[in-house]
């Protein structure tokens, strides 16, 4: 069969999807960018054109830019914290551990969780009444290091804590597949040429999971640039303006769901941007991350 | 296709926001708007309740063609409320064979499922939710219809008008500035201090339900202090922003007055609220910090830890609506009894006699094809004996002649000699935008310690100048 032959077998095959892609995702993505360029309660079908007007409200809107920040926090420090912790784990348990399964399979465990039922055990953990890490600092006569977990001066950094033990075991898993694919010749060759555990790690493990790592690092910057349900269950049942990320900014601002704002117009042109915001960072990423060729 | 393309763009919406996680429960949310009842009171319910009735008979039905009604409540199956609402309905549906009401019990997310089935124009005739989130909804984008006409009509019982048979001043809650009245209040709530009245009988303090002082009140802070100091004062759950500000906007509208209140959110300058009296707000928050009042670690706690220490007798007393009792009500030990002051007075004060007052209530779509019927519906809702069975579970329903929860016999008194003002003094419904984004995100550090009381005033100057810069 030609070229032309082929694509001719292709097309049927790639069409259903094509169209259900087309319908469900880009046209209404398409539609969102339109819908973003009005004013809009979301009650009724009335929505009043007002061009970029929403997205120049959002370049002078204080809570976006803190919005922003936030969740760019989160993704670049929660993603140090993760990355350096999966390679650290994956590394060890690599090394034929006993009982690598049992705490492979711990460390996973939290990504089995929901991520409601994830924020409501961190809401308990940090409960300064009758949490235990409180409890347990109280009972180490520690108290004076009992702060206010989830107040608006520490809450970031407590869901950070959250976070990374929820993901760590997730993208340590992924990292330790590349790992195992790793031939054990190479470092044995290493070991022989006198390498040390830090020079086989920077010189053939990474390089080796390189292609692992970046996968992984796409997954989690998309992720993370769209995490919601920790957030929301950590600080249920209202997070505070100090918690907003920009998917959490966007729910608020659509549906009234803790206040009664009603703005879907404005709400749609901050999905938007946040879709902008993960395009441009996987692009980053795979700009930065490029390989002609792994080099070991 | 129109309406299936913007139905499918906030399809595209939430699900870009909830990604694969699960969709968030917020339905609990604690807010300043009242949260319906939740738990039946365990302490002693009105004693004059009569089981629910069925409706006469004899009265007429709105059309002689069956009519179906379509009512999307703000409960979920199993509520206490949502039990006699059932019931009620099933009544109401005996009694008039011509009427069917189709209910959604759609939970306290109810406007945010109305707003793609009113684009995609599915029938719904009533909806329900607290007063400031319908005016700012429905009403607000003319989707609501105004009831004037069926509340000149008579009540269900025939014994009055329907207006009349509200409490006074009540319907004002969902009136506009051109004089509709738009929403039905079912439950009625003031903000007060609720406080736990064995503990301070105990200890020989009986406070004034109306009127106290701010001195006065410190005083008797300091009186619980010295007779147990293993007792909190006052609690909070400091997670919760609406509680948070209830203190900062009390004492702002008691120095200031309501109109300097509104006026200073809506200075584009931001420069009016640098006008003394809101520091010295900021300041008499700041002085019960340093005094140490509330309990330890406050500034993290959440909701509803708060609530819980108070009804264990570790807290003295605490800020909040007038449904804690009923919010409370499981979690509190044999014997528990209550009792609510209103938020105290300031020497030369502008606004000493406002109180907040806001509801549950009731709004009618404007697209309804059955008006009729839908006002004999909620005329029978709002009738005596349905109302009874409400505050039975320990809700305030606002009628004339309707029986007090126990737990909230000064409510009425409180209401009867006070001004009445929607929560903030109204900004909930016409900017609630700003209330998030610029009083309660200054309002938690200050409220939580972390900025002082100048710093919070600037932050209020910038803050609103940046949002009406916007």
């Amino acid at each position: 069969m030609g070229r032309q032959g082929r694509k001719r077998m292709v097309i049927p095959f790639i069409l259903p999807a094509l169209i259900i892609y087309t319908l469900f995702f880009v046209y209404p993505a398409i539609q969102a960018f339109w819908v973003s360029l009005h004013n809009w309660s979301g009650f009724g079908t009335k929505m009043v054109y007002i061009g970029l007007g929403n997205y120049q409200k959002m370049f002078k809107d204080d809570v976006f830019w803190s919005s922003l920040k936030r969740t760019l926090i989160i993704s670049f420090i929660g993603g140090v914290l993760i990355f350096g912790l999966a390679l650290f784990l994956s590394s060890i348990l690599s090394r034929g551990l006993k009982g690598k399964k049992f705490f492979r399979a711990l460390i996973f465990f939290p990504m089995v969780v929901p991520g409601i039922g994830i924020g409501l055990i961190w809401q308990f953990l940090y409960n300064n009444n009758w949490g235990p890490i409180s409890g347990l600092l109280e009972a180490a006569h520690l108290g004076v290091l009992d702060i206010d977990w989830l107040s608006p001066n520490y809450i970031i950094q407590s869901l950070i804590v959250a976070i990374v033990w929820t993901y760590v075991g997730y993208y340590m898993v992924l990292l330790l597949s590349g790992i195992d694919k790793i031939p054990p010749t190479f470092f044995e060759a290493a070991r022989l040429d006198g390498a040390s555990e830090w020079q086989m790690f920077f010189t053939i493990t990474v390089p080796m999971i390189w292609d692992v790592f970046v996968v992984a690092l796409v997954l989690w910057m998309i992720g993370s640039l769209k995490i919601f349900d920790i957030i929301i269950a950590t600080t249920f049942p209202l997070p505070p303006i100090a918690t907003y990320t920009l998917t959490i900014y966007t729910w608020v601002s659509a549906v009234g769901a803790y206040y009664p704002v009603f703005e879907l117009g404005y709400a749609t042109a901050l999905g938007v941007v946040l879709l902008l915001l993960v395009v441009i960072t996987v692009g980053i990423i795979q700009l930065i991350t490029r390989r002609e060729a792994i080099e070991y | 296709m129109k309406t299936l393309v913007k139905l499918l763009t906030i399809c595209l919406l939430v699900s870009f926001i909830v990604g694969c996680g699960s969709t968030p429960t917020a339905t609990q949310a604690p807010s300043k708007a009242a949260p319906a009842t939740s738990a039946p009171a365990t302490s002693a319910p009105a004693t004059s309740a009569p089981a629910t009735s069925a409706p006469a008979t004899s009265a007429p039905a709105a059309s002689s063609q069956k009519v179906k009604i379509v009512y999307w409540s703000m409960f979920t199956q199993g509520e206490p409320l949502q039990q006699v609402l059932d019931q009620a309905t099933k009544d109401f549906m005996a009694a008039n064979p011509n009427i069917e009401v189709d209910i959604k019990w759609d939970g306290r997310t109810v406007l945010t499922d109305l707003q793609p089935a009113l684009a995609a124009g599915t029938q719904i005739d009533i909806t329900d939710q607290s007063d400031s989130s319908d005016m700012s909804s429905i009403v607000a984008n003319g989707q609501a219809l105004p009831l004037n006409k069926y509340l000149a009509e008579p009540s269900y019982d025939g014994t009055t008008t329907w207006q009349a048979s509200f409490n006074p001043g009540v319907l004002d809650i969902g009136k506009d500035s051109t004089g509709n009245y738009y929403l039905i209040p079912r439950e009625d709530y003031i903000s007060a201090f609720f406080y736990n009245k064995g503990m301070l009988d105990s200890m020989g303090i009986q406070p004034q339900m109306q009127g106290m002082t701010w001195d006065q009140f410190t005083s008797m802070l300091d009186t619980i202090r010295s007779k147990s100091p293993t007792v909190s004062p006052l609690g909070a759950d400091g997670n919760v922003s609406s509680y948070n500000d209830w203190y900062f906007s009390y004492l702002a509208i008691r120095l200031a007055g309501e109109d300097a209140f509104l006026a200073a959110a809506h200075d584009k300058t931001g420069a009016a609220w640098g006008a003394p009296e809101f520091l010295q707000a900021a300041q008499m928050i700041k002085d019960l910090q340093t005094k140490n009042y509330f309990q330890k670690n406050y500034g993290g706690s959440v909701w509803p830890a708060a609530q819980q220490l108070w009804v264990n007798s570790k807290i003295a007393m605490i800020f909040c609506g007038a449904w804690l009792p009923t919010e409370m009500s499981q979690q509190m030990p044999q014997g528990f009894s209550v009792g609510m002051f209103e938020f105290p007075t300031v020497p030369n004060g502008k606004g000493n006699n406002l109180v907040e007052h806001w509801a549950n209530a009731y709004v009618v779509l404007k697209a309804t094809k059955n008006p009729e019927a839908v006002a004999r519906y909620l005329k029978y809702i709002m009738s005596m004996p349905v109302a009874t069975k409400i505050v039975a579970l320990g809700s305030p329903v606002p009628l004339v002649g309707a029986p007090v929860p126990p737990a909230l016999a000064n409510q009425y008194k409180i209401l009867a000699a006070s001004t009445t003002m929607p929560a903030r003094a109204g900004l909930e419904i016409t900017d609630a935008k700003y209330v998030t984004n610029v009083l309660d995100k200054c309002d938690d550090q200050l409220f939580q310690g972390t900025a002082g009381p100048a710093q919070f005033v600037t932050c209020m100057e910038t803050g609103t100048k940046s949002y009406w810069g916007q």
